[in-house]
């Protein structure tokens, strides 16, 4: 009996080539390059902690819908929802955690009868209690959306999920300046603004200023390490990527396609909501502005300068990450080195262009066809 | 003795097509079954009924001795019944390992059992071994599947079918994609799977690869069962002017002596 062996020409070489270094470190290696060329282009300003701190408070929100994005893009799909479905979960924040405090107050002046002059106590339990309700609202409304956006796509079989999150992305946007009229629902309590705008002192500098990180930082920090756990080391994680890599084999090695689809879409609806609750918190606002659009095409971007295909199944959550910083640094630089806005789109496009020519190179040469 | 899987009188269509008409299937233990016809003879058909990603009209399925219903791939898997695709259903972005445990990963309980995590070690090590016991030669099971030759690639989905208490293996087309050199291995590879207790049903365009590898031939002619032959008895002439329908007269020798 002959022993069977099958063709031992595995390409070992490459593993350790110049190119697959690149392949693994090259999105680390263009952030540090960027940030080297503004430090020095911007060295008075730019590494300084005030603009840190400032660029880590500002990225929390596109980080999150990237994050969602990201999961969505590994499955070879696409949401444009995203940003329309923030925005109507900062209405959705603002309004229900206002309705609520009307609510309480109501029902406090009947209940106890008293001069209707004296205003409702407000106890930490109260406001607590209306933040927690009005954020389980909020992070509902950004799973339901998210949760149509993959029946769309798996139930009604619309040829392609860009159909179902642009209809998503148009029903969000009416809904979030149906609920608000249109005008911003001002002010929101404390334990939600946290989120957005607080700050956690670490340590003081000998000149007694606070080292200090925005909450927003933190709860991406804490997010994008829960999902790069997700996507690496459990079973449902492990389907995404292969559902992106092809969706036959996985249909055909039982696991249900559509059911990790749905699982996606739900997600990146449900980041969309956090994303909300980081947005409203910041600006302390409701604002229908956030609906407006725009922010999912950032959070594309993000998603492909951080390298991962549009092929599917290629990607990785801290690719994304430095995608978001590279967008984040980019814009931020450019404005240091008062760059026209008008000129930080046309640099911003044509890096996309360039993140996308690459992993056409990369399938190009690390696949055997 | 009872063969392994035994098809009785399947019949199948879709609409006014009738793919499959009275066929009668039997696949004995550590046997290699060679299943051949034209192009739209009703092979992908017959073996879609077997593996449940069709339900058969009429007819029944009998594994091992009992009557089956197989619902879907997953019913028909857990029963034992494994299908190479011609395609390879492998993810080119996921390694060797993942590619092997797809859909049936293990993993590990932690806090008491309320978060379950992929066991990459377990897998590497079991994947490793299989494709040893196999003695099929890849480096290592970290490589991506992407990076592979077609013949290992068809390697790592024989192996992949293999590695779970398969009691039979359906192959649609294995060599069809593969350079010269790499048809011997995988046809020696199929031949190996005998030893492992494992029953085979290949299906091939290659006469010569069905010739070289099978016990029995059965032959498919417009949704009809029009031969069964035992490989040593037969030749190629004969095999091919049952798939063609040129050799009418003989169709009924033939199934008498099957």
């Amino acid at each position: 009996m002959s022993t069977p062996t099958v063709a031992r020409t595995v390409p070992r070489a490459r593993r350790f080539s110049v190119g697959a270094v690149l392949d693994r470190f090259g999105i680390a290696l263009a952030l540090v390059i960027l940030m080297t060329m503004l430090a020095i282009l911007s060295p008075e300003y730019f590494l300084t902690r005030e603009n840190l701190t400032n660029v880590a408070a500002r990225i929390a929100f596109i980080a999150l819908l990237s994050l969602g994005e990201f999961l969505v893009i590994l499955t070879a799909g696409i949401d444009l929802s995203v940003g329309a479905v923030m925005g109507l979960s900062v209405i959705m924040l603002a309004w229900s955690s206002h309705r609520l405090y009307e609510w309480y107050a109501g029902w406090y002046y009947a209940g106890a009868g008293m001069a209707a002059s004296l205003p409702p106590p407000e106890g930490p339990v109260i406001l607590t209690t209306i933040s927690v309700l009005a954020i389980a609202a909020t992070l509902g409304v950004g799973f339901l959306c998210g949760l149509l956006n993959g029946w769309g796509f798996t139930k009604l079989r619309l040829p392609h999920p860009f159909i179902m999150t642009l209809g998503m992305l148009n029903i969000a946007r009416g809904v979030a300046f149906l609920i608000s009229g249109g005008s911003p629902i001002t002010g929101l309590p404390k334990a939600i603004r946290v989120f957005g705008a607080g700050n956690i002192r670490l340590f003081q500098f000998a000149d007694g200023e606070w080292f200090k990180i925005p909450v927003s930082f933190v709860v991406i920090l804490v997010f994008y390490f829960v999902f790069w756990v997700f996507l690496t080391h459990t079973q449902t994680g492990r389907h995404i990527y292969a559902v992106g890599g092809n969706p036959q084999s996985a249909l055909y090695a039982g696991v249900d396609v559509n059911r990790i689809l749905n699982r996606v879409y739900m997600l990146a609806g449900l980041l969309a909501g956090v994303a909300g609750i980081m947005y409203a918190g910041r600006i302390n606002s409701g604002t229908p502005k956030a609906a407006r659009g725009g922010d999912e095409l950032d959070a594309i971007a993000a998603v492909i300068i951080g390298g991962a295909s549009f092929f599917g199944g290629r990607g990785t959550v801290v690719g994304t990450f430095i995608g978001v910083l590279i967008l984040a640094f980019i814009r931020n630089g450019l404005n240091l080195l008062n760059v026209s806005v008008f000129w930080q789109e046309v640099a911003i496009g044509a890096i996309i262009i360039t993140a996308a020519f690459v992993d056409v190179l990369r399938l190009r040469t690390g696949r055997r066809e | 003795m009872e063969p392994l899987v035994r098809m009785e009188k399947i019949s199948k269509s879709f609409g006014p097509v009738r793919a499959l008409c009275q066929v009668d299937l039997a696949l004995h233990r550590c046997e290699i079954l060679g299943l051949v016809g034209d192009n739209g003879a009703g092979k992908s058909t017959l073996m879609k009924v077997l593996t449940g990603v069709y339900q058969p009209d009429e007819g029944e399925i009998y594994f091992n001795g009992q009557r089956v219903r197989f619902d879907s791939p997953y019913d028909s898997r857990n029963a034992g019944i494994e299908m190479v695709y011609q395609d390879l259903a492998l993810a080119g972005n996921l390694h060797i390992a993942g590619n092997i445990f797809l859909g049936r990963e293990l993993t590990k309980k932690y806090l008491g059992g309320l978060i379950r995590f992929l066991d990459h070690k377990g897998m590497a090590w079991e994947a490793a071994r299989l494709l040893e016991r196999l003695k099929i030669e890849i480096q290592s099971v970290d490589l991506k599947v992407e990076t592979l030759s077609g013949g290992q690639r068809q390697a790592v989905a024989v192996g992949r079918s293999m590695g779970f208490n398969a009691r039979a293996v359906i192959m649609d087309e294995p060599t069809a994609a593969l350079a010269v050199r790499e048809v011997a291995k995988v046809l020696d590879l199929i031949k190996s799977l005998k030893e492992h207790d494992v029953s085979v049903i290949l299906i091939s365009h290659r006469m010569q690869d069905i010739f070289e590898v099978s016990d029995r031939i059965m032959v498919l002619r417009q949704g009809q069962k029009v031969g069964d032959l035992v490989c040593s008895q037969t030749t190629m002439d004969e095999v091919v002017a049952l798939i063609t329908g040129a050799q009418g007269e003989a169709l009924q020798a033939v199934t008498e002596v099957a």
